[in-house]
């Protein structure tokens, strides 16, 4: 029968997983026609179906590859570790690796493949470390393996960058709970103390515990709390206010001070509140750092998923070497499905090559002896030889990736609000610290020091530091829930104000996938093309099949004999005993075949809109005509008139051809001065640094062509379907293909930013109040220690109450 | 009440021993991941799978 209905189409209207019941728009079908989200719910449904008969089963979803470079000993030096004598290990990268139904067919791993030992996966890296015994299987076996599962494994080599943000999480964490014990404790101590107060306390008693706490405050100072030290001293070197400056000035007398009351036994000490600061404090930090390390996780796994080894051909040998071996001048093969290592000029061979990386162009490109090759690049078609021209950094890639990294240093980082205010909070401290001393000290140097070690204390900026990271934190839960990961708190701040939003066209407005829009002529033939197309591995044929597929029941009865493809032009065959033509407007007019005149017009037309036609014709005799093109995803004119009139202009950054941009806009409502057709990587990137004055910048995109512009705009958005790259290179990334759920995301992150204010607003007046009573001369450890709680529990009480979100979660 | 002199640093003992396992679990690197875990729990128990 018809292979038709053997194809994974990735599909586009609303279903729900067979598997785990996720509603997921995009996903892909199995033989039955049953629905699943990702590739592991198919491949583990199917397993748990036939457990034990392996995957056989299952249609192959193998994209051929054959992974022998895995076996090279350059890879293995590279990429594989040694356990021992005969068990390796290795780390593959997948943007596969997405459920829990993918963790549980990767880590049965084991079970299929002899040899391997274990097969662990991180899902929040999407990454699995394998480790197998060398004897028994090979890596390229494994690799294999993995491939016909669905999962397309990339070797993953953790770079120093990646490494050092591990250590310092690990670190920090660390700290963190150093400082959370001897809040805990002190806490718990004093409020022996307090209960000292009303019962009375004998004196050794008192000494002890004031020892104690004495000693559990300093642990926490000195340790954890060193930071605000090191972070104060800087800003008072460089004079920039900052808000350790006050931490410090505050925790650091009331330290000192209190020691020398135990020791002296007099007074009261404040190493609770103290204990609690740090701890708080670098509670709202650690959120902050973790938010921080994500974004730079970005570039890292971006450069895992360019080519590592290439193959190169001396004499009349091919070999593999590493990519950063290649030299200019080199002669270098490459197969079906794997991509290109280096930029240079094909010498042998004609071969399809899918660009979208790059140029963001759907359709695959023909590529001859005498064209450029670009790396990180795919080819589809067949085995070419090519000359080396450029390599490594000098390539378009690697420019475009180090043009990346340059977008994430220099991006105008926004100040926190607390940073901003951090000037003016120094400074009235000090003032009142001042003000106070000179008031208090009609009644003793003494008592007037002890006075402004307290207002030194509660004026420590406590529940302002925790104010954004909490409610930013619970924020990025919640969305996560909802299928949008936001990666940086910048980006939510950026949102919820107003300045220019790019676009992206393909795969970001529109589908990114063909669709059949016109059809002239002969309605019965499109059984027969169907019939003929669903043979042949074209991108283009596979996507006329798709366009075809509610055809598929007449295109099964087609009997299909003495097919013939013409490369990069058409295919002849003989279906049910007629001879047919399939192919290029180009084609038919070599075959001698006339198109009637409504139809050349009606090629014109669609060519300039940029959709591609092909034309049938039986015994050189035109009879139909079909008109593939890409289509606008639904909402997305919706949610461009929703932006503007929330004061955002709106445009589009395409790579594809001006007119066919025009059409687009002009369905969306886009102004003529906001088209940017043609536009490669580096010119969206400059696109978008111009704007940059204008306000925030937001790109919206998916392809690798626009990792850079969503790296450097203010605030990247990656929408599913395209490429890894740009999600990794997005600050937000809508899962689900959605991208008009972004006018719902963006009244929330207002939302989002008029909590955090109100959270300011309530630790503001929390420390107006604090220090009005200390000056009056109310404030006494106690007060201190109920006060503090109190304003950090108002704070994350807003953070957590719900009504965050516009629409309601999805709880699964 | 001189229990004390023997109950407070008991207490503070016991915080201690807390915070070394937490610091062994950190450095152990079972807080990398907080996504894998919950879902791997639910896979079956498989004899061949180490």
């Amino acid at each position: 029968m018809s292979t038709a209905t053997d194809l994974f189409d990735e599909i586009s209207d609303a279903t729900t997983c067979v598997h785990c019941g996720l509603e997921s728009e995009v996903g892909v079908r199995d033989s039955q026609e049953q629905f699943y989200c990702c590739r592991g719910c198919l491949t583990a449904h199917h397993l748990l179906d036939d457990l034990g008969e392996e995957a056989c089963s299952l249609p192959s979803m193998s994209s051929r590859r054959t992974y022998e470079e895995m076996d090279d000993p350059a890879f293995a030096q590279r990429y594989v570790r040694r356990l021992d004598q005969q068990t390796r290990q290795v780390t593959f990268v997948s943007e596969d690796f997405q459920c829990s139904s993918c963790l549980a067919v990767v880590e049965r791993l084991p079970r299929f493949l002899k040899g391997v030992l274990s097969a662990r996966v991180h899902l929040a890296h999407g990454t699995a470390t394998i480790s197998w015994l060398e004897d028994v299987v090979k890596l390229s076996e494994i690799a294999r393996k993995l491939d016909d599962l669905g999962f397309r494994p990339w070797p993953y080599e953790m770079d120093q960058q990646a490494i050092d943000a591990r250590t310092r999480s690990r670190h920090e964490m660390i700290q963190l709970a150093i400082a959370g014990v001897c809040a805990g404790n002190t806490m718990l101590i004093a409020i022996a103390l307090y209960a000292g107060l009303f019962s009375g306390m004998e004196a050794s008693h008192l000494a002890l515990i004031r020892y104690v706490s004495a000693f559990l405050g300093l642990v926490s100072v000195i340790g954890p709390g060193r930071i605000f030290f090191q972070n104060a001293w800087r800003a008072m070197r460089y004079r920039t206010p900052h808000m350790d400056l006050p931490v410090a000035l505050g925790i650091g007398i009331g330290t000192i001070d209190g020691v020398y009351r135990v020791i002296s036994q007099t007074g009261e000490v404040y190493f609770d509140s103290i204990a609690s600061l740090v701890f708080l404090l670098l509670t709202g930090r650690f959120l902050q750092a973790q938010q921080k390390r994500r974004t730079l996780e970005r570039v890292s796994m971006l450069r895992s998923l360019t080519p590592r080894v290439a193959r190169v051909v001396h004499a009349g040998l091919t070999r593999l070497v590493p990519v950063e071996a290649l030299k200019v001048g080199d002669v270098i093969e490459v197969h079906p499905g794997e991509t290109f290592p280096a930029d240079g000029q094909i010498s042998l061979g004609r071969t399809l090559v899918d660009q979208s990386l790059l140029t963001g162009e759907s359709n695959p490109v023909s590529l001859g002896v005498g064209d450029e090759m670009i790396s990180g690049t795919m080819n589809l078609g067949s085995v070419v030889t090519a000359k080396v021209m450029l390599v490594g950094r000098e390539t378009r890639l690697g420019k475009l990736l180090s043009l990346m990294d340059d977008a994430v240093v220099s991006k105008s980082s926004l100040v926190q609000f607390s940073d901003r205010i951090g000037g003016w909070f120094v400074m009235t401290v000090l003032v009142l610290a001042a003000v106070n001393m000179v008031l208090w000290s009609s009644s003793g140097v003494g008592r007037a020091i002890e006075q402004t070690v307290a207002l030194l204390i509660v004026a420590c900026p406590c529940a302002l530091g925790l104010a954004t990271p909490l409610v930013m934190a619970v924020f990025q839960g919640r969305a996560a829930k909802r299928g949008i990961l936001i990666k940086s708190g910048e980006a939510v701040e950026r949102l919820a104000g107003r300045g220019t939003v790019w676009f992206d066209k393909t795969g970001t407005v529109t589908t990114g996938q063909m669709t059949l829009i016109k059809w002239l002529g002969d309605e019965q033939s499109r059984g027969v093309v169907l019939a003929v197309e669903c043979q042949i591995q074209h991108p283009i044929a596979k996507a006329m099949v798709n366009a075809l597929s509610a055809y598929q029941d007449v295109g099964c009865r087609h009997c299909v004999e003495d097919m013939s493809v013409t490369q990069g032009l058409g295919v002849r065959a003989v279906v049910d005993g007629r001879d047919y033509e399939i192919g290029s407007r180009h084609w038919m007019h070599e075959l001698g075949v006339s198109l009637p005149d409504g139809v050349e017009r009606e090629f014109m037309e669609s060519a300039r809109l940029g959709r591609t036609s092909f034309f049938v014709s039986s015994n050189r005799e035109y009879v139909a005509m079909a008109v593939l093109g890409d289509h606008l995803r639904e909402g997305t004119r919706e949610l461009v008139s929703h932006l503007e009139d929330r004061g955002w202009m709106v445009g589009m950054l395409s790579g594809d051809d001006g007119q066919v941009v025009d059409h687009v806009c002009s369905e969306l409502g886009i102004e003529e001065s906001m088209r940017r057709g043609g536009s490669s990587p580096e010119q969206k990137l400059e696109t978008v640094r111009q704007h940059e004055s204008t306000g925030s910048v937001v790109m919206v995109g998916d392809g690798v062509n626009d990792s850079a512009a969503l790296m450097a705009a203010d605030v990247g958005i990656a929408v599913q379907g395209g490429a890894e790259a740009s999600m990794h290179a997005a600050d937000i990334y809508i899962s689900r293909g959605d991208v008009t759920r972004l006018s719902e995301f963006m009244t929330d992150c207002r939302r989002i930013m008029s909590r955090i204010y109100l959270n300011f607003g309530l630790s503001i007046s929390y420390n107006i109040f604090a220090v009005t009573l200390s000056m009056l001369g109310y404030i006494h450890p106690i007060v201190a220690a109920i006060l503090m709680p109190i304003s950090s529990l108002t704070v994350l009480s807003v953070a957590m109450s719900p009504g965050m979100m516009s629409v309601k979660e999805n709880s699964q | 009440m001189s229990v004390l002199f023997i109950a407070v640093p008991v207490a503070l003992l016991l915080a201690t021993i807390a915070l070394l396992g937490f610091v062994w679990s950190v450095q152990d690197g079972q807080l990398d991941d907080l996504e894998s875990p919950p879902e791997r729990i639910l896979l079956d128990d498989d004899n061949d799978v180490k």
